[in-house]
């Protein structure tokens, strides 16, 4: 969970971050895949889902600014894809969507490591995108307001 | 490199323009007399601040190359250590007004309890003054600055009648409050210096919750906006900026005499001459500044014969725990932003009725973060994946309630700064070095904490998100650092009188938080201020006197 420690680090870095040219770190392949990921871990509903957000540019972007965790990304996504291999004879994204959803079912069920990374990545990108935010959780903060009313719920009190 | 000496003798001159230093600067302008300000920073532009800016609208900015200010300095520019397996982490915000940009803006009165509980329990000495000592500048400080409260008043936490009205509180703080009354504990409104009308000519808050990003309007008090541009409009100050304090001098006679510091872009070497000098840069930069003060005179660094600077640093335990509560779940989201930050707070209580407890000093809980924010950083905590996964995040979301309990933690000889030994910083001074640890009392006091948080989210019927009992923030994460330069009756084991005044060099004064002899369970920047204000009263008294 964020403290507010975490959220002025996060201010902070994000502050120093280098301006760094649009090079994509993920090729074709690997970006299909990260897209087929995040889409399966929010996925449009009757409102925008991770891809709809532009997620992937968020996953690439975060690579892009943390060059260290790049070979254990590439390496959990090869890791999917071998599984897939392994059980469906096929890449990960050209699997069917219930085929997908089994692989990583059996992800989350074993608390993979890969499968927590690119969960919270999912969800620090998706909730903080317009779609995310404002449109599925309706988020409506950082106005300007003549008044505060707080709680209007007579049943609050107490 | 040649090192630039100004001739001039400044009456005053003040290390730091944060809470502690803006106040010294402001209260003695106001008398008459001329002050020096040395800022590690500059001014933070108003024009600049990013208080507006959506979260998704953050990575187009830095795209097109724009940045916000700069608050925090950054550990490469200017290092400290720690102990291998004891990490602290030190914020510090150089530049005009330094954290108060940012703070949190929790105002909370300290009371006897807090004064004197050191005399109570025998843990190490008592502040050398009374809640009837203090109080008065408690008032003048309110008045002065603005702080929005209810009219609650107890021992742990003394009333004011200067408060401007209580935000109302939000739905899921309602509940909270609610809940918590049913097990006996009792929940006020927030205290925060934070503008709910007009005030002293300031425009008030306008509810758009992005205080930690810095206020464009000067809705809270910020030291630069509130005490510096003021006293300069007296014509008694000068602020010299990027001046990164380095030593004070002293005199043949062991009183200080001026301060050496770094010009922070040239790296080029001044000294600056003084007929007082107050330190006021945060606690441990300040206790970094004393000890590398050394001297013929003052060979332990200045002030510190009896060698109680640099010791008894002491900050607060804290943790988070999160719930839901379900009379929220699956609601509309309301704007919860409110005056950023809780609108509740609940005042230490354990040391009442009787209750029995197996450590000493309290705590109390703050719940910042309650209601629809900006991020759903609690969904990490919630497993699965798939469109069920994204309508529990939907739901959850508006029900959220944040607990953070706060503890006191005892101040103890070996938790220190020291500067022995320790690598050299740009301009070729020790950096600071900090020793912490907490012990058994804390240990036994977080398990208090985690009942009393568990309880009351229990009571409100809460879903509780999974957390790790006994977890506590790293240390320094409560950024109220303390005990380092402590006042006492004693001179043998404190460093200044209850006027912030060395025992030993008497033209020198330390009036940041490093003069606490504890560190409460209260959040430290109103009675800072208090302070700051009693000790330069009784300076520039002394001074008129002719005894300074």
């Amino acid at each position: 969970m964020n403290s507010r420690r975490q959220l002025l680090k996060g201010v902070a870095t994000a502050t120093v971050l280098p301006i760094l040219p649009a090079a994509p770190v993920l090729d074709p392949e690997q970006s299909k895949l990260v897209a087929a990921l995040v889409d399966l871990i929010i996925p449009r509903t009757d409102t925008p889902g991770a891809v709809d957000a532009g997620v992937p540019a968020y996953v690439n972007r975060h690579l892009e600014n943390n060059p260290a965790q790049q070979p254990r990304f590439g390496a959990g996504l090869r890791a999917v894809d071998e599984q897939s291999h392994l059980q469906f004879k096929q890449p990960f994204a050209g699997l069917r969507p219930e085929q997908q959803t089994a692989i990583l079912q059996s992800m989350s069920d074993r608390k993979d490591p890969f499968f927590k990374f690119i969960k919270d990545l999912t969800i620090d990108g998706y909730y903080s995108s317009r779609e995310g935010l404002a449109q599925e959780l309706g988020w409506q903060g950082q106005s300007m307001l003549p008044e505060f009313k707080g709680c209007t719920h007579p049943e609050h009190k107490g | 490199m040649q090192i630039q000496k100004s001739a001039v003798v400044h009456d005053v001159i003040i290390i730091g323009s944060g809470a502690a230093g803006g106040m010294a600067a402001w209260n003695l302008t106001r008398q008459g007399v001329n002050v020096l300000v040395l800022d590690a920073g500059s001014k933070f532009r108003k024009s600049a601040f990013w208080s507006h800016v959506k979260p998704w609208e953050w990575q187009v900015r830095l795209d097109r190359g724009q940045r916000p200010p700069q608050f925090y300095v950054d550990p490469r520019e200017q290092p400290y250590t720690f102990t291998k397996d004891q990490p602290f982490d030190l914020m510090r915000v150089w530049g005009r007004g330094g954290k108060t940009n940012v703070w949190g803006r929790v105002s909370l009165r300290y009371g006897d309890v807090d004064f004197q509980g050191p005399a109570r329990d025998g843990w190490e000495i008592p502040w050398p003054m009374r809640y009837k000592d203090i109080s008065p500048y408690y008032d003048k400080v309110e008045q002065l600055i603005g702080v929005c409260g209810g009219d609650d008043d107890q021992d742990s936490l003394p009333g004011s009648r200067y408060h401007l009205p209580p935000p109302a509180p939000r739905c899921g703080e309602q509940l909270l409050r609610k809940a918590a009354r049913g097990i006996g504990i009792s929940l006020v409104a927030g205290r925060r210096a934070v503008l709910t009308k007009e005030h002293n000519g300031r425009a008030p808050c306008h509810y758009c919750g992005a205080c930690g990003k810095g206020c464009d309007i000067s809705a809270f008090f910020n030291s630069s906006d509130y005490l510096l541009e003021p006293a300069l409009r007296t014509g008694k100050l000068t602020v010299i900026d990027n001046a990164v304090a380095a030593r004070v001098l002293n005199n043949p006679e062991g009183r200080a005499s001026g301060v050496q510091y770094f010009d922070r872009a040239s790296g080029a070497e001044h000294t600056v001459r003084g007929r007082i000098v107050i330190v006021a840069a945060s606690c441990i930069d300040s206790t970094r500044i004393l000890l590398n003060s050394k001297s013929s005179q003052h060979p332990n660094g200045i002030a510190n014969s009896n060698d109680v600077i640099g010791r008894y640093l002491c900050e607060q335990v804290r943790f988070h725990m999160y719930g839901f509560v379900p009379e929220l779940a699956g609601t509309a989201a309301l704007n919860d932003d409110g005056i950023s930050g809780e609108h509740i707070y609940m005042p230490r209580y354990n040391h009442r009725d009787g209750r029995k407890r197996d450590y000493l000093r309290g705590f109390g809980m703050q719940f910042w973060g309650s209601g629809a924010q900006s991020q759903a950083q609690f969904a990490k905590s919630l497993d699965g994946f798939g469109a069920d996964f994204k309508r529990g995040v939907k739901r959850r979301y508006p029900a959220l309630v944040a607990l953070h309990p706060y503890g006191e933690v005892l101040p103890r000889r070996d938790n220190r700064v020291t500067v022995e030994g320790t690598p050299k910083d740009r301009y070729g001074v020790p950096i600071a070095k900090i020793e912490y640890k907490t012990g058994e009392n804390e240990r036994k006091m977080v398990e208090e904490m985690y009942d009393v948080a568990d309880a009351m989210l229990r009571a409100a019927k809460a879903e509780i998100l999974p957390y790790r009992r006994g977890h506590v923030d790293v240390a320094g994460s409560a950024i109220h650092e303390h005990g380092t330069c402590r006042m006492g009756e004693d001179p043998k084991r404190s460093a200044l009188n209850s006027f912030c005044q060395s025992h030993e060099v008497k033209n020198l004064f330390v009036v940041d938080g490093a003069a606490f002899p504890t560190a409460t369970e209260k959040n430290p920047t109103l009675t800072i201020l208090a302070l700051a204000w009693r000790a330069t009263d009784h300076l520039a008294a002394e001074m008129r006197a002719g005894r300074l």
